[in-house]
């Protein structure tokens, strides 16, 4: 089960870090998309605001889903995940699990 | 080590013309960041953490950034001033040079910019951070010497230190006046947030005093959020004055502290006169605001539209429907530093995603949240559509003391993110 997630977690570094000019860009694109979060979720402790580092992708895509569809906006979160389209959430899942393993946290 | 090194010999060695130094070797480029408000600091972090190679150097003449956001708690005696202090600590720990200096003149055709101290640099690019200037004389009578005596407090610091005194020496039963100007400015709903706070305040500390708001516009941001909660927490303690009831200030007299608008003189205990804003002096200085006054630029890599290789962020640039605010322009500087570092490299920049989230403080406990998601479409930003907006109108206590707690955690987010962890505050 751990060996599974470590592979699947380095599947994933390796399709953010890849090298050569088209996943540069790729991944320039997903820091276009994934940085916004950071002003938000960085504080260096303890706050209101869920901390996101060590969380999977599996994790954060399955909360960042659920508030693109929940009809209540009352959440600031149900309102900014509207702004994105499943794929676009999906990399930007991908990006922050990807850069939590990197660093070991943020 | 190497790299600061050299940097250091340059800026100790005498500057002829064509002594702008060699760059150290495997560099990706030089970027001259200046200004040290939440957009130039977030943009010189960015270029250090998207790629190492790249020189970055922040000029900004104050040794600390006093926030604007949290200044309102502050003048409302619900957080020190102290606390809104922030030192450059964290951006030297991202390997940001920086320079207690001034850009003092820029030739954008050999990159060569002049500093106050007397040094010149060598940039690839320049970014262009000024924030904003005050247009002094609006209100007539309104001057430099007359916000000393009615503080804007609309950059933080000894103007809202000067304002909160005030605000603490005045009687209760006192008349507290803000006059706000015609919109555009620096963070539109942020006269509404401060009138909110210091009614909570008032009706803690000097219960009959009283909040006129003098507005030159005709409608309030988040009016729907801000109306009810006066009704509901503070009834008949804020009147606010639309421009079509003579609620614009034409001519203040500071030795009185008395506003005039065309409906007569109103004199009030304490006065809180907003002027009109226009782009940081350097903007104007370097030619790079446009006819109405802010500063167009290229909303893919917020390359400005006047000069090649200079990029302008934050409440100076046109970024329109964003508001003027920190969050758009930490989410303005991670877009430029990402086409900077881009380019840089020789590839094209990333499509912009851009972002913007705002609290609105109406009591400690009980705030609203706004935000935005903007994609470039047919050359200008936008808003997504269905995405985005403001808390609801109707809404639990519980939701607004949750969102209270979320502005909290968005303060201490936005710093360590713009600032860098360990860039939060002065001791003492």
């Amino acid at each position: 089960m751990a060996v599974m997630r470590v592979a699947w977690i380095a599947l994933l570094c390796c399709s953010v870090l890849a090298t050569g000019a088209a996943a540069g860009a790729d991944a320039a694109q997903d820091e276009a998309l994934a940085l916004n979060c950071y002003v938000c979720h960085a504080a260096p402790r303890r706050s209101a605001i869920p901390d996101i580092r060590g969380w999977t992708m599996r994790r954060l895509l399955r909360r960042l889903i659920a508030y693109k569809r929940d009809p209540d906006r009352a959440t600031l979160m149900s309102r900014i995940a509207k702004g994105y389209s499943d794929a676009e959430l999906r990399r930007i899942a991908a990006y922050i699990a990807a850069r939590n393993l990197r660093r070991g946290e943020r | 080590m190497r790299r600061r090194h050299f940097l250091q010999l340059g800026l100790l060695g005498t500057f002829g013309s064509a002594s702008a130094p060699a760059r150290p070797r495997r560099t990706a480029g030089r970027v001259l960041v200046a200004g040290g408000g939440f957009a130039g600091a977030t943009c010189a972090r960015y270029l250090r953490l998207l790629d190492p190679a790249i020189d970055v150097i922040l000029v900004d003449p104050d040794t600390r950034y006093v926030t604007c956001p949290m200044s309102n708690e502050a003048l409302a005696g619900l957080r020190p001033i102290a606390s809104l202090a922030v030192s450059r600590d964290g951006l030297r720990r991202a390997g940001v040079q920086v320079l207690r200096d001034r850009v003092q003149a820029v030739e954008f055709a050999p990159r060569r910019v002049r500093l106050a101290g007397g040094a010149t640099l060598t940039y690839d690019r320049l970014v262009i951070a000024p924030g904003i200037r005050f247009l002094w004389d609006t209100p007539e009578g309104y001057d430099r010497a007359a916000a000393a005596r009615m503080p804007h407090a609309w950059k933080a610091g000894t103007q809202t230190e000067l304002l909160g005194a005030q605000l603490r020496a005045m009687a209760d039963g006192g008349v507290f006046a803000i006059s706000v100007p015609r919109a555009p400015y620096r963070c539109p709903h942020a006269p509404y947030e401060r009138a909110s706070l210091l009614a909570w305040y008032f009706k803690r500390h000097k219960p009959r005093s009283k909040i006129l708001i003098f507005d030159a516009n005709n409608q309030m941001p988040y009016q729907e959020l801000f109306a009810p909660a006066w009704q509901e927490l503070y009834p008949g303690m804020i009147e606010w004055i639309p421009m079509t009831e003579q609620g614009a200030v034409l001519r203040v007299d500071p030795a009185t502290l008395t506003l005039y608008t065309a409906s007569g003189a109103h004199r009030v205990a304490v006065a809180n006169v907003i002027p009109p804003q226009a782009p940081g002096a350097l903007a104007r200085e370097l030619g790079l605001s446009s006819g109405r006054g802010w500063c167009p630029v290229d909303p893919h890599t917020f390359e400005s539209s006047l000069a090649g290789k200079v990029h302008v962020i934050g409440d100076a640039c046109i970024a329109d429907p964003m508001p003027r605010s920190a969050s758009s322009a930490n989410s303005q500087a991670k877009q430029c530093a990402l086409a900077i570092a881009a380019e840089l490299a020789g590839r094209a920049p990333p499509l912009p995603s851009l972002h913007n989230t705002c609290y609105l403080m109406m009591a400690p406990r009980y705030a609203a949240s706004t935000s935005g998601i903007y994609r470039v479409g047919e050359g200008a930003i936008e808003a997504v559509p269905g995405a985005g907006g403001p808390s609801p109108v109707q809404a639990p206590a519980a939701l607004r003391a949750q969102e209270a707690a979320y502005a909290e955690g968005w303060y201490e987010g936005i710093i360590a993110d713009s600032f860098g962890a360990g860039g939060r505050r002065d001791r003492g």
